[in-house]
């Protein structure tokens, strides 16, 4: 039952993270996501056997907790959805993928093995990477950046109107379904016969709220356009941030790093 | 300021030709007014002020805005020099941040963003919520959002501000803080609420309005059944309770 | 039924962004075109409350088990087809922002698959046909249960083929296909019968607010051209993801990755082999054609752990050391 307060409380450590004034959460979003996009591009581009190659992109998420002060273990905590997938899916491979590869020790590696591995790598550095853009961009900047990239303006005012108001129906759903429990005691959800009612009361509440929503909008002259901001507060350096990590990551994917810094020592 | 002034003559307005809400009302308002319209719940004083805006125009009778009817051809030169302050701010309040949302009206008007700027800084300073400036709007109180929500509509520089039952969900703090934020101003004001004690600290007029039935005991809709200053009408115990009001609170105690 | 970022190559990525920016593109012409300013906030404040019923869990009579909403086919039955496109566009890129669980990169699959078929397929084959000589309590329980549970199997079947096209599970078709499609069944049918309810309360609340209901076949309604289209547009669609999904095996490839550079003379000088597989890796973006059965990619990987685990011990010691400063210094040296 406290999904609703969960979800709430999600988003608003996020969006407390996001609003931070830190120097990476200073810079342009536009940069920001561009480089977080090339970087999952680069990530999942790795060939399921290329374990090695794919260790070195850890150097960027590492890199960026460092620079944002963000926690780790707050970051990991968001691997909790993903990671089962990923993990099922990879799981089989050892399964159906029986080729030895090599020898460790006594233990026959196998190709399947490796690519369960490589999955689950890629798996939590997207993840990473993700969750770094998220808890240093605000939602207007990331839909700021979108504008930019020429995303429809409706698509981006949609957006926009959604971020406002989920933290309100969120509140107006957890109301509902604690007024329910209350005179439901012991039960785990929703009963099948208000399932109806539940969801549609509130949901008729909520296209009350769009037709005020749109007289405030009419009021205040609106006419079918949104109109967006600026970001303030972007620090100039973002174009040097921006050709720097793409320089890196480009490096990073092209030599293998970790095996070359192990080979030093193996 | 030009010398606002706003006539209504004989309106009338139904929801959907069935429930008759308004009745035949005419009313007044000049330049420096203050008017607080009371009435029971369910009395149509919101209505009254949602059809001052043209929220709805199939009313009969005129509205009009210094000589300017309120038609669709004029709704947006009506709306420009009037601004409506929501009952629920978060209908209002529909942008993600304060600064955001008080520029929303600006930038619409195709006003470049210095200007923009500016007066969103002015509004911000009218209410004293220029700290809220990069505030979400979800994470401002009941109080801080009521004056965000003036701020919206101030950005727009109106000549008058109606306002929808202001003081609901407001702590007695903030109600204070509102009234004095409000005696501030010298637009004309329009306030629709059942909080007497708010219309007295924030009005010089009071327009009381209530249900009038024919002999067969049909409901005609609202009129306006007794006007003048707070002084008069907001002590008249008699005809406060014949409309299902009481007296304020404040001259309650001292009786 | 969320695709992550992890489990596709860019190349699906890419097509998939491709095939739901195309839908995207022609439902926001269409949404233009109605020319109603109040389907912008009526799409936001819906898409919040899509967001909001998603979290609430609803128990399934009969078994412990509790089932969630997905809401595209509910959307579409409220605000049509193309708005209802949009808003599930809004919903999806917010869940993937605010919850920070990933999929940008797997957004235009999952706009595909959870978004596309509801709206589209839901709205416009199920929807509006039963519901054109007006709508009864029947007819909705009919149409949503059919709906959501025809949606959900195509976009199961979407998720299997995105995936196996990407290559990076070594799972058979056949065994995916058969674990995804009977798993979606059960969700179809609890997401219906939720769907059903709301919309049936709906019905009888606000009738009004239903889309598409006692629409008579018109000049701007469905056809059977608009099918045969719509039809093609999906073959179309799955022709592309099967074909991607072969040259996810592509023999060529394999065969001219060795001759270029499986020699043994490439090998014995293993950091250029490196240097240069990498640098086909990062010119080609489509998996699987390499390493594999290769002796040497694993012997990499080994030093390749090492070399992380130090990387690990020094970052850990930086992260130490930047602390102490900081907190002497009480501001970050940028």
């Amino acid at each position: 039952m406290s999904d609703l307060r969960t979800a709430k409380h999600r988003i608003e450590t996020l969006e407390n993270l996001a609003r931070e004034d830190k120097w990476v959460n200073r810079l342009h979003p536009l940069i920001k996501l561009l480089v977080t996009f090339y970087f999952i591009i680069l990530t999942v581009s790795f060939s399921k056997y290329d374990l090695n190659g794919l260790l070195g992109m850890i150097l960027y998420p590492i890199g960026l907790f460092f620079l944002s002060d963000l926690s780790f273990s707050a970051a990991l905590k968001r691997l909790r959805i993903v990671l089962p997938v990923v993990c099922v899916v990879g799981l089989f491979n050892p399964f159906f993928d029986r080729t030895v590869v090599a020898h460790l020790g006594g233990f026959a590696i196998t190709g399947g093995f490796i690519s369960m591995i490589t999955l689950m790598v890629k798996g939590v550095l997207t993840v990473l990477a993700s969750y770094i853009l998220i808890a240093t961009t605000t939602i207007e900047g990331i839909c700021f950046a979108l504008r930019l990239l020429h995303v429809p303006r409706i698509l981006v005012t949609e957006i926009l109107l959604i971020d406002r108001y989920i933290i309100l129906l969120l509140t107006e759903a957890n109301r509902m379904i604690q007024a329910y429990s209350l005179r439901a005691p012991g039960q785990k959800g929703v009963a099948y016969k208000v399932w109806g009612s539940l969801v549609g009361q509130l949901l008729l509440r909520s296209f009350d709220r769009a037709d005020e929503v749109y007289a405030g909008m009419s009021l205040r002259g609106f006419n079918g356009e949104f109109p967006t901001g600026k970001p303030r507060h972007t620090s100039p350096g973002g174009v040097v941030y921006f050709i720097v990590m793409i320089i890196l990551l480009s490096l990073l994917r092209i030599f293998p790093v970790m095996s070359l810094i192990g080979g030093l020592f193996v | 300021m030009s010398h606002i002034h706003i006539d209504v003559e004989e309106l009338n307005f139904s929801y959907e030709n069935k429930h008759p809400v308004l009745s035949h009302i005419n009313f007044h308002a000049h330049e420096h007014d203050a008017i607080g319209i009371i009435g029971k719940n369910g009395v149509g004083k919101s209505t009254f002020l949602k059809l001052l805006v043209g929220l709805d125009l199939s009313f009969t009778g005129s509205i009009r805005v210094e000589e300017i009817p309120v038609e669709a051809s004029t709704l947006t030169h009506i709306r420009e020099k009037i601004g409506y302050v929501f009952q629920d701010s978060d209908s209002q309040l529909f942008m993600t941040n304060v600064y955001e949302d008080v520029a929303f009206a600006p930038r619409n008007y195709g006003l470049s963003e210095e200007e923009t700027d500016r007066r969103v800084q002015t509004a911000l300073e009218k209410v004293h919520i220029t700290h809220l400036k990069d505030k979400s709007i979800h994470k401002l109180s009941g109080g801080e959002k009521k004056l965000a929500s003036i701020a919206t509509i101030l950005s727009m520089t109106p000549d008058v501000i109606l306002m929808d039952e202001p003081s609901v969900t407001l702590d007695p703090q903030n109600r204070r803080n509102l009234i004095r934020v409000l005696n501030e101003f010298h637009h004309l004001k329009i306030i629709a609420s059942h909080d007497l004690d708010f219309v007295m600290d924030t009005c010089n007029r009071v327009v009381l309005l209530d249900q009038s039935f024919d002999d067969a005991g049909k409901l005609l809709g609202s009129t306006v059944v007794a006007e003048g200053t707070p002084e008069e009408i907001l002590t008249d115990e008699q005809l406060l309770e014949s409309h299902g009001l009481e007296l304020p609170l404040s001259l309650y105690k001292r009786k | 039924m969320h695709m992550a970022d992890a489990l596709i190559v860019p190349a699906v990525a890419g097509t998939m962004y491709a095939a739901s920016a195309i839908a995207a593109g022609v439902s926001i012409k269409k949404v233009r075109e109605e020319n109603d300013p109040k389907k912008i906030p009526v799409m936001g404040v819906m898409g919040a409350f899509v967001f909001a019923t998603q979290m609430i869990n609803f128990t399934i009579p009969g078994t412990g088990s509790s089932g969630h909403l997905c809401g595209g086919m509910m959307l579409s039955a409220l605000l049509g087809p193309y708005a209802g496109f949009l808003t599930m566009i809004g919903v999806l890129l917010v869940q993937c922002l605010f919850f920070a669980d990933g999929g940008l990169l797997a957004l235009g699959c999952n706009v595909w698959n959870m978004a596309f078929y509801g709206c589209f397929i839901g709205a416009l084959l199920i929807w509006r046909p039963l519901m054109k000589k007006g709508a009864t309590k029947g007819k909705i329980v009919l149409a949503s249960i059919l709906g959501c549970v025809l949606t959900l199997q195509l976009g199961a079947f979407s998720v299997t083929l995105e995936t196996l096209a990407s290559g990076i599970t070594e799972l058979p078709f056949h065994v995916f296909l058969l674990t995804m499609q009977p798993i979606h069944l059960a969700i179809g049918l609890v997401e219906g019968l939720i769907t059903a309810a709301v919309l049936s309360f709906v019905h009888q609340a606000r009738p009004e607010l239903l889309w598409g209901v006692g629409e008579e076949a018109g000049e701007g309604s469905f056809s059977f051209q608009k099918t045969l289209g719509i039809l093609a547009v999906l073959a179309a669609a799955i022709g592309g993801i099967l074909s991607l999904f072969a040259s996810a095996y592509p023999d060529g490839l394999e065969w001219s990755m060795e001759k270029v550079a499986g020699t043994a003379e490439l090998e014995a000088t293993g950091g250029v082999y490196d240097v240069f597989a990498g640098i086909q890796n990062a010119t080609s973006f489509l998996p699987d054609y390499a390493f594999k059965g290769s002796d040497s990619a694993v012997g990499t990987s080994v030093s390749g752990i090492v070399g992380g685990l130090i990387v690990l011990g020094i970052c850990i010691l930086l992260a130490n050391l930047l602390k102490f400063f900081r907190n002497n210094k009480g501001e970050i040296v940028e």
